[in-house]
């Protein structure tokens, strides 16, 4: 349809297309999901490291935004995905100005914290650890028609039974969080979470797998940061 | 959530006589325990348990809690009120009928007791009394005159802290949380607002130093461990082999740390994160916990154990929880008596609280917006809130007399305490009115409470004229007509009774402040 001449010049826009692209990725790098990081890598494939901007456009996840991206990546309820004695919001109030937030009126703090405190991390562990411990539970119940880890098959002692659904459990958490697949390394350390968790407390050991390679997943920097 | 229901959630109502009603048995197993409880009953200084925490280092540690009385605290309503008769013109002065106001013999220090049926159009009675804390305390009070700069409350309020910007706009609390936290988990601990809390600018604070702010003391604890407390969490052991994978093998791995890695904010996150086993190992969601288990609160059923001495401790705060000021200042005796904070500043809010414990007779303990709610009704507020400030930090410096800092001394004798207030308020009222509105004033007066300085003395005076307070001699303490104290002096005296080494600051001397 193209005269040739039309088609390399249409072959070579496409690669150098592709290529701007892909220089262009530490730009976009705050335009992906809140929860991800990096551009999507294929398993298998080499990291893809970004070139950080000499302008850092890095933010903080600021509560709202974590809640809002945590239950949407997990599909649970916002409201009761992180409780504290069963009752008290964890995001919204107890560790409201500790993951990055304001509290105008019930504390007359009307900027965000410039930084983060020593209790940051730790709040932010609890929310994660929390919805990703409902995320297994859920999951558990009902293999079949979970939403992360679907199809995984225990032993009668309650071991995972290796086979493909755990990779396929793995790369739907990463595409839910990250909006990308893991890495080889990266499976192959949750895979390795996973012996260490039996050899240290056999009983359990599925559910438990469950809900902290979800928390390892979550509460990384790549979760902190958008 | 409904803030009622939190409210209903936190609140532990506990009998104020449930130690005494506790018998014998349970007084002597309580002081077996080293509780502060001896020194409460008029005995020496308990051991205290944390003493191993404390590094061979920190000997000398000083620390300082700043009390933010928000909203303009004026002096000529407390410490250095006036009397009716020693005016030529009581009916435009803000003065008081004579009998209201008393002193100690050989100072000039004074306190207010007043009875006031409403706090302006707001249908509360007020009792406040003043004196009890004056006779208990005036040998380890100053009173400090202080002109400020401004009529705005937080730039006031920050000023205040910063000694109007006297050491590169570094904050009181920074300063001695740079000269006494190095080692310390949680130096700078505050849970003021506004201009109270606002961070300093000086770009050459350490980090260490830095403001932790805690903006809820009753849900702090929650946010000091990691997985304690959450119903089905995996064991310790096999969260530690998570965060292992996560720190070593995911995040490296991960192409956004390979291109982030170097960023300052990451670096502080992961920083900051260091430390979390250490947070974690003092087992602080429970220590710094006073709270009682109940079925509202049911800590137990979430693995979470309160502090096994919160009842002693609650029988000084009784309403913590329903009360954000004793909450406060329960926590700041605990951040320090720990072994985790050698700064902790707390204060009064801008939310109105009203204890509702007797319905019969509801007791406003926070009017709307705090002192400045002066503006309506000048009299009324400065006495709730002033009785409040001398209930709630007699509460904590009864705490801190009873608690071995260490060798026989107490965390008191260590300690300073300075009321910091935004500026004060006007010193005229109309034909005599018992009740009457006012404006920011920036002529005040500052209160200092410490072992380590002056106590007794007013550094300054008041002018019976106008009821301006003149300046002071800063070398011998002295009055001088005319002279005009600034925030800085205030600034300078507190780091140096705090033995904060301030060379090249270029503070001004004030050796007036120093117990001679």
């Amino acid at each position: 349809m193209f005269p040739k001449i039309f088609q390399r010049w249409l072959t070579f826009g496409i690669c150098f297309g592709l290529l701007a692209c892909l220089q262009q990725a530490p730009k976009n790098a705050s335009s992906k999901s809140p929860l991800s990081g990096a551009e999507g890598t294929k398993a298998g494939a080499g990291v893809l490291a970004l070139q950080e901007p000499e302008v850092s456009t890095l933010k903080r996840v600021r509560p709202r935004l974590l809640g809002k991206s945590l239950a949407k990546a997990l599909n649970l309820n916002p409201q009761g995905m992180c409780l504290e004695l069963g009752k008290i919001p964890c995001i919204d109030l107890v560790h409201k100005v500790a993951l990055g937030g304001m509290n105008a009126y019930g504390n007359s703090q009307y900027q965000f914290p410039q930084s983060p405190g020593i209790t940051s991390p730790i709040a932010f562990d609890r929310v994660i650890l929390s919805a990703c411990i409902q995320r297994a539970q859920i999951d558990l119940s009902n293999t079949a028609e979970a939403f992360i880890y679907k199809d995984l098959k225990l032993s009668i002692d309650g071991r995972l039974v290796k086979d493909a659904a755990i990779d396929a459990a793995l790369d739907r958490l990463y595409q839910k969080a990250f909006l990308r697949d893991p890495s080889v390394q990266e499976r192959e350390a949750l895979k390795d979470l996973y012996e260490d968790i039996y050899h240290t407390e056999p009983n359990g050991a599925a559910i438990n797998w469950m809900a902290l390679s979800c928390y390892a997943v979550l509460s990384s920097v790549e979760s902190v940061f958008y | 959530m409904d803030p009622k229901l939190l409210a209903s959630l936190l609140r532990q109502p506990i009998a104020r006589r449930k130690l005494l009603q506790m018998g014998i048995p349970g007084l002597s197993t309580l002081l077996l325990q080293g509780s502060p409880l001896a020194a409460l009953m008029g005995c020496s200084p308990q051991k205290n348990r944390n003493s191993s925490k404390l590094s061979g280092a920190d000997g000398d540690r000083k620390f300082l809690f700043v009390f933010g009385a928000m909203g303009g605290a004026s002096i000529n309503d407390s410490f250095l009120a006036v009397r009716e008769s020693e005016v030529s013109d009581p009916n435009r002065l803000n003065v008081f009928p004579d009998l209201l106001v008393k002193g100690v013999e050989g100072t000039d220090l004074r306190a207010v007791d007043i009875a006031i049926d409403a706090i302006g159009p707001l249908p509360f009675k007020v009792k406040a009394i003043q004196s009890r804390f004056l006779n208990k305390y005036w040998r380890d009070m100053m009173v400090v005159a202080v002109n400020g700069t401004t009529v705005s409350h937080p730039e006031g309020q920050y000023r205040s802290i910063t000694g109007n910007g006297a050491w590169n706009q570094r904050t009181l609390q920074e300063a001695v949380a740079a000269a006494y936290g190095k080692d310390l988990l949680l130096p700078n601990a505050n849970m003021c607002t506004v201009g109270f809390a606002e961070p300093g600018k000086d770009v050459h604070l350490p980090a260490y130093a830095r403001t932790e702010a805690i903006p809820d003391p009753a849900f702090f604890p929650f946010g000091l461990h990691g997985y304690k407390g959450i119903q089905g969490a995996p064991k310790g052991s096999l969260i530690e082999l998570a965060r292992r994978t996560r720190d070593t093998r995911l995040e490296p791995e991960s192409a956004f740390m390979q291109s982030y890695a170097n960023n300052p904010a990451v670096q502080e996150w992961l920083q900051i994160r260091k430390k979390q086993g250490s947070v974690e190992a003092l087992d602080l969601i429970n220590q710094l916990n006073a709270f009682k288990d109940s079925k509202d609160l049911p800590f137990k059923n979430y693995g979470l154990v309160p502090n096994a001495e919160a009842e002693v401790l609650r029988s000084v705060f009784p309403d913590i929880g329903a009360d954000p000021l004793q909450t406060q200042a329960l926590l700041a005796y605990l951040l320090v008596t720990q072994g985790l904070s050698c700064s902790v500043s707390f204060g009064l809010g801008m939310n109105l609280s009203i204890d509702g414990s007797d319905k019969d007779n509801l007791q406003m303990t926070n009017t709307p917006t705090a002192f400045d709610y002066s503006h309506n009704a000048h009299r009324a507020t400065q006495a709730v809130l002033w009785h409040r400030i001398c209930d709630t930090l007699d509460r904590l410096i009864t705490l801190l007399k009873a608690t071995e800092y260490r060798n026989g001394q107490s965390y008191w004798d260590h300690s300073l305490i300075y009321i910091a207030s935004e500026f004060g308020r006007d010193k005229t009222r109309v034909d005599g009115a018992k009740e009457f509105s006012s404006g920011h004033n920036v002529n005040n007066a500052v209160t200092i409470l410490s072992p380590l300085i002056n106590g007794g003395k007013v550094l300054g005076k008041v002018d019976l004229a106008n009821l301006n307070i003149h300046g002071y001699d800063p070398f011998t303490g002295n009055p001088q007509a005319g002279a005009v104290m600034g925030e800085k002096h205030v600034y300078s005296g507190i780091l140096k009774a705090l033995g904060v080494e301030t060379k090249g600051a270029d503070l001004p001397s004030v050796p007036a402040f120093l117990r001679s």
